[in-house]
């Protein structure tokens, strides 16, 4: 065996505590995802969404009775 | 239906939601090249009392910018949840700089964030500084593309409306990227945080020195931010000159009213430096004017006269009542065949295609646009005006803090190569007590920049009311009372974190040499 031979250089992830660090980061992030997936389902999906399509548009901006505004300002 | 209620519940929301967002936005932008400065020094100088001093600013840097991503985030949502129809409209062209800011923030700024508190004792000198650099690059980049994105309502450049998708649309990212008026805007508004990070530092450095702790890092802490902030603070000035000027180029309704000009003042025209706006009788009170400063701020010359308020309600009644032909045209297009469109209505549409924005506003006072009456037309070319009396003030205190901020600069640098500090207590009081004043210098100049653009989400081209969503008042209500509770709470949270930090010190933190 060479006497001179260098130990590898151990990056700190591989290591004991590097290893518990990246376990609990994972777990972290998959808590997260549980988190706001469950927040989504829950408050956001059952929501009704604003019609967007061309036609929509088209109603909202040009179709005059659909966009008859509520507003204050109308005389 | 558009609800009135909706559309002001739905813009106090962004604006509390903005408003609060920029209380931490600056000070990251401005921290965060400061760090970078001193972390520099350290690697060249090697003296250990740089490295503390960048750590224990990294802290209050930390808490700060996790508090602003929080705070951000909410606004992205709101493109959705409430600016639907601004979305569908706008998002070919909004969408990608609000994507790449997104990329930015998360990816570099977060990455690097972690490498600069966690890699200390794991990097070397030189790869630990290469951190800080990026990371303050990184923070920086992601307020250039939100502020390309806000630089395109305010001046839309590089789009054209698609008859098909009923939208604008990107026919040159270039044009967008470039926009003059988006690249004055970012270097003024990262300037401001810069002056903001600097009178930080400067702040809390001369707390410490009235206390007689923490002298060392004190002192050079407020070497630092005398000499970047004295650079800084004349930047911020200068280049907001520049928005000022194409302001004068391309918004001229936001000068005029920021000048409480009425009538067109004729070259060279004057600046009002004090007055009482009277919106009623549309004239000033009591007005201090400067010869020829506003024609070299809004013209760049003595020879052109400034539009005021009302040759410029002429002027957009003229493009209304083009805009109306653009409106019918693409009544009669969108009713018709898309493969065959109306050849005369397309001809229409494509010859006034530029004002149809201008018709979209007579939909806050008629069902039918491209029938309104004269009066329904002068109401609307009068709601291009915004208002007035909040836009001058709002800009005097914002001018008037920005000439305060180089003054106080420029002293702190005047005693920092003196060695003067601690024979000034005067002076480190007056820096101590200007802590709060830069906050409301940029929420002023977003007030002015923001306000200033109404009624347009998009100038000239979408009316802020028809970009909310159609949604229920009691739901942004909802909505809207949350946002203030949980941004309390985080707003408490955030001055508890920071003033516990910064009592401790870089003494009672362990950052001593």
């Amino acid at each position: 065996m060479n006497a001179n031979h260098h130990p590898r250089a151990v990056s700190w992830f591989t290591s004991r505590a590097g290893r518990r660090y990246n376990m609990q980061l994972a777990w972290v992030v998959l808590a997260k995802l549980v988190a706001l997936t469950i927040l989504y389902y829950a408050f956001i999906a059952p929501q009704p969404r604003t019609d967007i399509t061309p036609t929509a548009m088209q109603r909202h901006l040009l179709d005059a009775t659909a966009t008859s505004g509520e507003s204050h300002d109308r005389r | 239906m558009i609800d009135a209620d909706v559309v002001t519940l739905s813009r106090l929301q962004f604006a509390l939601t903005a408003l609060y967002h920029f209380l931490f936005v600056p000070l990251t932008l401005g921290l965060s090249w400061l760090l970078a400065i001193m972390e520099s020094v350290y690697v060249m100088a090697g003296r250990d009392i740089w490295k503390r001093m960048t750590q224990y600013w990294g802290v209050l840097f930390g808490i700060n910018f996790a508090m602003g991503v929080a705070t951000g985030v909410t606004m992205e949502f709101q493109f959705g949840t409430n600016w639907a129809y601004y979305s569908h409209y706008v998002g070919d062209v909004f969408g990608t700089p609000l994507a790449l800011e997104g990329l930015m923030a998360f990816f570099l700024e977060a990455t690097f964030i972690g490498l600069f508190f966690f890699g200390w004792e794991r990097l070397s000198r030189v790869q630990h500084l290469a951190v800080t650099w990026l990371l303050a690059l990184g923070t920086n980049l992601s307020a250039l593309w939100i502020l390309v994105a806000n630089g395109w309502m305010q001046f839309p450049v590089g789009t054209e409306f698609n008859l098909d998708t009923m939208r604008m649309e990107v026919t040159s990212f270039a044009a967008v990227l470039f926009n003059p008026v988006a690249q004055a805007k970012f270097v003024h508004t990262v300037a401001a945080g810069y002056v903001m990070g600097s009178i930080f530092v400067l702040s809390i450095s001369a707390w410490y020195l009235l206390r007689g702790r923490n002298i060392a890092m004190a002192k050079r802490s407020m070497a630092v931010a005398a000499s970047f902030g004295l650079a800084c603070s004349i930047s911020v000035v200068v280049l907001g000159d520049e928005s000022g000027y194409l302001d004068g180029e391309n918004q001229k309704m936001k000068v005029a009213s920021i000048e409480a000009e009425w009538n067109t003042a004729r070259a060279p025209a004057s600046f009002t430096l004090f007055g009482f706006p009277d919106v009623a009788a549309r004239k000033t009170h009591a007005a201090i004017k400067i010869p020829w400063m506003l024609g070299l701020i809004a013209t760049r010359s003595t020879d052109q006269p400034v539009l005021g308020i009302y040759d410029l309600v002429a002027r957009a009644r003229s493009r209304i009542v083009l805009g109306m032909e653009a409106y019918s045209a693409l009544q009669v297009l969108r009713s018709g065949p898309a493969e065959s469109p109306d050849a005369a209505a397309l001809q229409r549409f494509e010859a006034n295609q530029a004002d149809l924005g201008y018709a979209l506003l007579l939909l806050r006072f008629t069902d039918k646009p491209a029938a309104a009456t004269p009066q329904q037309i002068d109401a609307a070319a009068w709601s291009t005006v915004p208002n007035v009396p909040v836009l001058f003030w709002s800009f005097r205190v914002m001018v008037g803090l920005g000439l305060f901020f180089i003054a106080l600069f420029a002293t702190a640098f005047y005693l920092a190569t003196r060695h003067r500090f601690d024979r000034n207590p005067w002076f480190l009081k007056l820096a101590f007590f200007s802590l709060p004043l830069p906050w409301i210098a940029v929420e002023l100049g977003w007030i002015v920049a923001e306000y200033g653009r109404q009624p347009w989400a998009v100038d000239g081209v979408l009316p802020t009311f028809l970009g909310v969503s159609r949604t229920a008042a009691g739901n942004v209500w909802f909505s809207l009372i949350g946002f203030a509770v949980f941004y309390s709470a985080l707003a408490a949270v955030d001055a508890f974190l920071l003033t516990r930090t910064i009592r401790r010190g870089p003494d009672g933190l362990g950052y001593t040499p």
